[in-house]
């Protein structure tokens, strides 16, 4: 009797264990991970206004950091960790591609289950995540009252970082005016001369663009690797953005780099790769493409990690690259940092933060080290009077060159819809440019497109 | 029911226990989720963490609209249908000359070459699918450098940018993945007919093709509809290949777009997770149709 019950208490076990071995892959959705730090949300207390020069509080805890670049994420995290060592950042990265890391932070919102107490927004998704409902913490709002921040940031990164209901929801630790980036050997062989206000000239206009396109090609070099750079300073140089009061605008000057792409094309003048492509990449190296469209981030993301053997090259350090200004200023990229609204971990989220925008230490160490352009207004106002900081690369100083253009950006330009609206728009204009649509074929699939994934956007 | 079945064998009731497990994870990871996608499917939900708004059948509405003004769904039934075929008729070709070849007796070696033509199915859709997004690329690919070094061509051709390079390209990689393993299948329903049918062939002065004719082809039609049937679910459910050859986009101008891609852009990508319920139900009842017809038309139970 006593084997008998042994036996059937075994059998219950073990298929209860069973079947709950089965269950073992699914997540926790408990969101409760135990948290050293209090929550600030009701204490009233003002976290906001001390970042850059309060007294320094001895901060601990554990916070995790989203991210899709680990290079740059790792070093972020562990900056902060160097000036805070009680503090633990855990960096965890989704690459961009195919909208992975879109994907994995809103999956894990809508799930509440283990969302990064902080995660990075890139500028082509920053739109869609400050407007993701539950997602990105009100910053606006007390404690952090971040409205106070347009003394210390450019005022666009802030605009680009509030939601439509006017809220900032993150913030930005780079300003991404941009240029033109060209090799300067290849500049002085066929152009005559290699001096940016020169080639900026050589730039100014469609028709000196062309006749530019024009003395290259004929010895053999093309303006550009792809038609993308000549996309990336048109779409930055628009007065309108994608959409406005829920219509689709095909901005004039969308239509002019329409024609003066196919232009290129037609000639051969371009190299005709799609951005980001290995070739892409490969093609900083060679000589038979002159010049990218150059954003603060890209001497270093576009140009040296292109290169090979990246930073130990020597043309890495050479001055053997030039900038110069684009025919409209244009601005490009960046990524925004905003707070998970649910977190438990809030105050700490919130220094990090700081620490990466109105930090005035950070933000000099980091753009000295990394050389990039930071949005920190002090630091950009001190790096652009600072005649010794020039970037090996260019040997110009990026700060005194990209502050002039600063200005002339508005956050208006972009939408929650910019990734795929572009994403239709290229691969339309790919068709076109291979020849398998005309100009109007090309419009009506664009649009078609947008109206598929949009049905909300009125097209005409 | 459990009075009878504990009535005639007092362990009986041990087997439900023993197949508890299984019908408690189909039922979290296949029926709920299903129910789940119709209740999703009548709802406007933009996967935030709101209640989705119960819309009715304004979802079905739209994927009907599509399809009744040739949208880009409709697009992706044919795209999904025509890369099948592409790649399911050359796959069966190649794969039963392979499997009758590597069972005939005097060949030898054929423990090796049944690995071999079985590896690429091993690797996964989406190393073949970046591996070759690489060395297709335009105009610097592989292939590319290639065609022009051995003067195949003087120019570059843009493989992605062709809708019918586009398309074969996808077929030609999936027959290539999948004709092993078609093959392998083929070989066991050819194992499993009785040597002495083609003893009896060859002693009444049969042809070697003429007993592949009329005693392999027809003893092998159960197994053939068996793979028939498998690989149209496949490859109606086609995605990740070329979703990452394609790199997401189904280019060029949506002639690569498949269904199962146009579900998970519209869920995904445009938040738009009543719509794409919508056209995952619309997707099911496709396939279930198809393999009721492929099933009733070929009727399996009549062959033997």
């Amino acid at each position: 009797m006593n084997k008998q019950y042994i036996k059937k208490g075994a059998a219950v076990v073990l298929s209860v264990l069973m079947t709950a071995s089965l269950l073992v892959g699914c997540r926790d959705s408990g969101g409760d991970t135990p948290t050293p730090t209090p929550t600030p949300a009701d204490t009233g207390t003002d976290v906001g206004n001390n970042g850059d020069n309060g007294e320094e509080k001895e901060l601990t805890g554990k916070l995790s950091f989203a991210h899709f670049n680990e290079h740059e994420a790792s070093e972020l995290a562990r900056a902060f960790m160097d000036r805070h060592p009680g503090v633990e950042v855990d960096v965890r990265i989704t690459v961009r591609d195919n909208d992975a890391y879109v994907t994995a932070i809103t999956s894990d919102i809508r799930s509440g289950a283990d969302v990064p107490d902080v995660f990075a927004a890139e500028a082509a998704d920053v739109k869609r995540l400050v407007n993701f409902e539950g997602g990105y913490e009100d910053l606006s709002a007390a404690p952090y009252n971040a409205e106070t921040f347009d003394s210390k940031l450019l005022p666009f990164t802030i605009d680009i970082g509030r939601s439509n209901d006017g809220k900032i929801r993150a913030l930005s630790h780079q300003g991404t005016p941009a240029a033109i980036g060209y090799k300067r050997t290849l500049a002085r062989e066929h152009l005559g001369t290699d001096d940016p206000k020169d080639i900026a000239e050589m730039f100014s206009t469609p028709e000196r663009m062309m006749q530019t396109a024009q003395t290259l090609g004929a010895a053999g070099v093309n303006i550009f690797p792809s038609w993308g750079e000549l996309m990336r300073m048109y779409l930055g140089a628009r007065s309108q953005p994608w959409v406005v009061d829920g219509k689709l605008v095909i901005d004039d000057k969308v239509n002019e780099m329409i024609d003066l792409v196919k232009e290129f094309r037609d000639n051969g003048y371009e190299g005709g790769m799609r951005a980001w492509t290995p070739q892409w990449s490969a093609a900083i190296n060679d000589e038979e493409n002159f010049a990218w469209a150059i954003p603060t981030w890209g001497l270093r993301w576009i140009i040296v990690s292109g290169m090979e053997d990246e930073e130990a090259n020597p043309m890495a350090t050479a001055g053997e690259w030039g900038l110069a200004e684009a025919p409209t200023p244009y601005s490009w990229g960046g990524t925004w940092f905003g707070m998970y609204s649910g977190s438990n971990n809030k105050e700490l989220a919130w220094e990090f933060i700081k620490f990466l925008t109105i930090d005035e230490e950070q933000a000099e160490k980091h753009a000295r080290a990394s050389g990039d352009f930071t949005s920190n207004l002090a630091v950009i106002e001190k790096l652009a009077n600072d005649d010794s900081f020039l970037h090996p690369l260019i040997n110009q100083n990026p700060y005194a060159f990209y502050l002039p253009m600063v200005d002339s950006f508005r956050g208006e330009l972009l939408t929650q819809y910019d990734g795929t609206i572009e994403d239709a728009f290229q691969n339309a204009m790919d068709s076109y440019l291979a020849g398998n649509l005309d100009r109007d074929g090309m419009f009506r699939q664009f649009k078609n497109q947008v109206k598929d994934d949009f049905p909300e956007i009125d097209v005409d | 029911m459990f009075k009878s079945v504990f009535k005639n064998d007092k362990y009986a009731h041990y087997g439900y226990i023993f197949i508890l497990p299984f019908f408690i994870v189909m039922a979290v990871f296949m029926v709920y989720p299903i129910l789940n996608t119709f209740y999703l499917s009548l709802t406007s939900w933009d996967g935030g963490v709101s209640s989705p708004d119960f819309i009715g059948f304004k979802n079905y509405g739209r994927v009907l609209e599509d399809i009744r003004t040739g949208g880009i769904f409709l697009k992706s039934i044919g795209n999904t249908w025509i890369m099948w075929i592409l790649n399911v008729i050359p796959q069966f070709f190649l794969a039963l000359a392979l499997a009758v070849l590597l069972t005939s007796k005097s060949f030898k070696g054929k423990e090796f070459f049944r690995a071999v033509f079985y590896l690429p199915n091993l690797i996964t859709m989406a190393s073949v699918g970046a591996l070759f997004l690489f060395l297709l690329d335009y105009p610097g690919g592989s292939i590319n450098n290639l065609l022009i070094r051995y003067n195949f061509r003087d120019e570059p051709f843009n493989f992605l940018q062709s809708v019918w390079a586009s398309r074969l390209s996808i077929s030609t990689l999936l027959t290539w993945m999948w004709f092993g393993y078609t093959m392998i299948i083929f070989m066991a329903g050819i194992k499993s007919i009785p040597e002495e049918y083609f003893e009896a062939a060859t002693v009444d002065g049969a042809s070697k093709w003429k007993a592949f004719m009329n005693i392999t082809l027809p003893l092998l039609r159960p197994i053939m509809i068996y793979q028939v049937v498998t690989s149209v679910i496949g490859g109606l459910s086609m995605y990740d290949l070329v979703q990452v050859l394609t790199q997401g986009r189904g280019g060029p101008m949506n002639s690569t777009t498949t269904m199962v891609m146009q579900v998970y852009r519209q869920a995904f990508t445009n938040n738009n997770f009543g719509y794409s319920s919508a056209l995952a139900i619309a997707l099911f009842i496709h396939i279930f149709i198809v393999v009721f017809i492929a099933i009733k038309v070929i009727k399996p139970h009549q062959v033997d």
